[in-house]
C-alpha cells in the first residue's frame, strides 16, 4: 500500500471508531436520561 | 546464599534470566521442575495444549530474552515446519502455535543454563520433582522445601513459581464432568451429543478447537472464509458456551507498542505520594486517569474529547453498550473486520489498547485500592478489561465463526445465579435463568468448567506448611468509609469483616504479599524468605493475568529483594 494511500485508510479507520463512539454515546444518553426520569416518577 | 525455585517454567525463567543478568555468582541455584522439560510450563506444554493451540501474543510482544522468536524460527525451521509455520510465511506480528512457542521457551531455558554455567553460577535441575510442602523457620532463618517423594532440602530463599492449578472437583468421580479442559487430550474422543462448557473466552476457545477438530474438519470455501464439516458419524455434536453476560472476549488486533507502555507503570514514590494525599488510599479513579486517559488524550485527541468527562462506570457502560444491544456472533464478526484492519494497517485501535495498559498498570498498586475501589474494580471494570484484554488470535475467531455459521456452536446468557449441579449418575443440570426471566435447568452428558484460572483462595495453596505454620494470610484492602462497610455487612456480604481495632476490611483471593512478592503474615510481618510468584494465588493483590508480561515485571521486583 502506497504511504498517501495508507494515510487515508488509517484517518478512515480512526473515523470509523470515532463514529460508532459518537452512535454509542447518544444511546446511552439517551438511556442515562430515561433512567433519571424513571426514577424521578 | 542457596535459592530454591517452585516449578520451571516461564515464571522461573525470567528468575533465572533476571539472576544472570546480574553478573553475580555469589549464590546457588536449585529449579525443582514436576515434568522433564524447563520452560513451557503449563500452557506452552502438552498439559495445556495440542497442537491446534495458538498463543494470542505475537513474537514482537514477547518480552526479551536470550534469542528473539523470529531468530528462533529461523534457526529451527524444521520443527516450526511440523506446525506449519515457515521461515518464508512467519513474522514478528504472526502467533505461534503453542507446543511450537514452548520448544522456543525451553531452549531459551536452556540457554541461560549455559550462560549460568559459564558465568561460574551454580544451577542445579531437579526434574520430574513435584513440591508437596513448604516450611518456612524463622529461627533458622531457612525454609524446607519437601518434595512427592519425601525429599527434603533446605534453602535461605525460596521463589513460588508453580504457575496454573486447578484443583479437581468433580473430575475422576462424575463421569463426564471435566473442572478444566487441560490437558486438552482429554477432549479427544468422538462425541455425539450436546456439550456444555463453563465460559466463553480464552479457555473456552481452547475446548472447543479440540472438540471441532476430533468431531470434524474446517476448510477454506472459494471465498477463502472458513468453514465447518461435522463428521458424518456424530451428527449430533454440538457445545453450547455457557456465559455470565452473555458475550465473547474481543478479537486480537494490531497493539502500537508492542509492550504496553510498561514504562507507564505507577512507580513506589508516585504511589505514596498519591497515598499521603488521599488518607492512605490509592484512588482507582487516579490510576484510571494516568495509566488510561492520559494516553487517550495524547494518542487519540479526537476520541479523548468525547470521554473525558465520563466517570469510570459511565465509560464502561458506553463501552458495553455495543456489545448487549449487539447479538454476540454478529459482533464478533465485525470485531474480527475491524482486527484485520488494524493489523493490515498496523494501527491500534487504541482504548482496547489503553485498556490492557491499565490493566497491567494496575496490578502492583492495586493492593492500596480501598475496598470500595477494589469493589467497583471487580464489579464495573473488571468485566470490560476481561473482554477486551482476552485478544481472541484471528484464527481461533475464524474458528469460531465457522462453527457458528454450521450450526454446532451456541452461545447462552445465563445471568449472575447459575448453578452447575454434578449428577453422580454422571453429566450435569445446568440451573439458570434464561434470557425471558425464567428459571431454567437444562441437563447435559459431558460438562467442560472453562472459566479459566480461577483467583484461589489462601487456604487453597498446596503447601499445607505454609497455612498450618500461618506463614501465609488471607488479602485483604480496608474500607475507607466505616459506614459503607456496615452496609455491606448488612446485606450479609461475607467477604466483609471488623477487626479487633473496629477497622473494616474486605477479604480479597490469595494471599498478602508485598510490592516485592514477599508473602506477609496475619501480623503484617514481611517474610523475607519466601517470594510468591504464582499467579492462583495472589489473584486479589495483582488482579490482572497477563502470562508472560507478568512474570517479565514480577521477576525484576523480586530479584530486586532476592540477592
Amino acid at each position: 500500500m502506497k504511504t498517501e494511500n495508507k494515510l487515508i485508510q488509517i484517518q478512515l479507520f480512526d473515523r470509523k471508531i470515532i463514529l460508532d463512539l459518537k452512535a454509542d454515546l447518544k444511546k446511552w444518553k439517551a438511556r442515562k436520561r430515561n433512567r433519571t426520569l424513571a426514577a424521578a416518577a | 546464599m542457596r535459592i530454591g525455585i517452585v516449578g520451571g517454567g516461564p515464571s522461573a525463567m525470567f528468575i533465572l534470566k533476571r539472576l544472570v543478568d546480574t553478573g553475580r555468582s555469589d549464590f546457588s541455584v536449585d529449579i525443582f521442575e514436576k515434568t522433564n522439560k524447563l520452560g513451557a510450563g503449563m500452557p506452552y506444554s502438552e498439559e495445556g495444549a495440542c497442537p491446534e493451540h495458538i498463543t494470542n501474543v505475537s513474537g514482537n510482544e514477547i518480552p526479551e530474552l536470550v534469542t528473539t522468536v523470529d531468530d528462533w524460527v529461523g534457526m529451527n525451521y524444521q520443527a516450526a515446519n511440523r506446525y506449519d509455520v515457515s521461515v518464508k510465511n512467519f513474522n514478528a506480528y504472526k502467533v505461534l502455535p503453542r507446543l511450537l512457542f514452548g520448544a522456543y521457551l525451553t531452549q531459551q531455558f536452556s540457554f541461560l543454563l549455559i550462560k549460568a554455567e559459564k558465568m561460574g553460577l551454580k544451577v542445579k535441575v531437579h526434574y520430574q520433582a513435584q513440591i508437596s510442602d513448604i516450611k518456612d523457620s524463622v529461627s533458622g532463618n531457612q525454609v524446607e522445601l519437601r518434595s512427592a517423594n519425601d525429599a527434603v532440602y533446605t534453602f535461605d530463599k525460596i521463589v513460588v513459581c508453580s504457575g496454573h492449578y486447578w484443583p479437581k472437583h468433580n473430575e475422576g468421580i462424575v463421569p463426564g464432568y471435566f473442572d478444566s479442559p487441560y490437558p486438552p487430550q482429554k477432549l479427544t474422543n468422538l462425541v455425539n451429543h450436546t456439550i456444555a462448557i463453563r465460559g466463553s473466552s480464552l479457555t473456552a476457545i481452547d475446548a472447543l478447537r479440540t472438540l471441532a477438530l476430533n468431531n470434524g474438519s474446517f476448510s477454506l470455501n472459494a471465498e477463502g472464509k472458513k468453514v465447518y464439516h461435522l463428521r458424518e458419524d456424530c451428527p449430533q455434536f454440538k457445545i453450547v458456551l455457557h456465559s455470565r453476560n452473555g458475550l465473547l472476549p474481543a478479537v486480537r488486533f494490531h497493539l502500537e507498542d508492542s509492550h504496553l507502555s510498561k514504562d507507564s507503570v505507577l512507580d513506589a514514590g508516585e504511589v505514596a505520594r498519591i497515598q499521603a494525599a488521599h488518607d492512605g488510599f490509592l484512588p482507582l479513579d487516579e490510576v484510571y486517569r494516568r495509566n488510561f486517559l492520559e494516553g487517550i488524550k495524547t494518542n487519540r485527541p479526537d476520541f479523548y474529547e468525547l470521554i473525558k468527562d465520563l466517570s469510570l462506570e459511565d465509560f464502561v457502560e458506553l463501552m458495553m453498550i455495543r456489545r448487549e444491544d449487539t447479538p454476540a456472533f454478529e459482533l464478533l464478526k465485525a470485531e474480527y473486520a475491524e482486527a484485520e484492519r488494524s493489523i493490515k494497517l498496523k494501527r491500534s485501535v487504541y482504548w482496547k489498547e489503553m485498556l490492557a495498559v491499565l490493566s497491567f498498570a494496575m496490578n502492583y498498586p492495586a493492593k492500596y485500592f480501598s475496598a470500595e475501589d477494589m469493589l467497583r474494580l471487580q464489579k464495573t471494570l473488571m468485566p470490560l478489561i476481561a473482554i477486551v484484554i482476552a485478544f481472541a488470535p484471528q484464527d481461533s475467531v475464524e474458528e469460531m465463526i465457522a462453527l457458528y455459521d454450521a450450526g454446532v456452536l451456541e452461545l447462552v446468557r445465563v445471568g449472575e445465579n447459575s448453578n452447575v449441579e454434578a449428577r453422580e449418575s454422571g453429566g450435569i443440570n445446568y440451573h439458570y435463568t434464561n434470557e425471558a426471566g425464567e428459571k431454567v435447568a437444562v441437563s447435559y452428558e459431558t460438562f467442560i468448567d472453562c472459566v479459566g484460572q480461577p483467583h484461589l483462595n489462601y487456604d487453597e495453596i498446596p503447601f499445607p506448611g505454609l497455612i498450618a505454620e500461618k506463614t501465609v494470610s488471607a488479602a485483604k484492602v480496608k474500607f475507607k468509609d466505616p459506614l459503607i462497610a456496615e452496609a455491606y455487612l448488612k446485606d450479609g456480604n461475607q467477604r466483609v469483616f471488623r477487626n479487633d481495632k473496629g477497622e473494616y476490611y474486605l477479604n480479597v483471593p490469595g494471599i498478602t504479599i508485598d510490592d516485592h512478592f514477599r508473602i506477609i503474615n496475619d501480623a503484617g510481618e514481611i517474610n523475607e524468605r519466601i517470594y510468591m510468584m504464582a499467579v492462583p494465588f495472589i489473584g486479589g493483590f495483582n488482579p490482572d493475568y497477563s502470562g508472560l508480561d507478568f512474570g517479565e515485571a514480577a521477576s525484576m521486583r523480586i530479584v530486586g529483594k532476592l540477592i
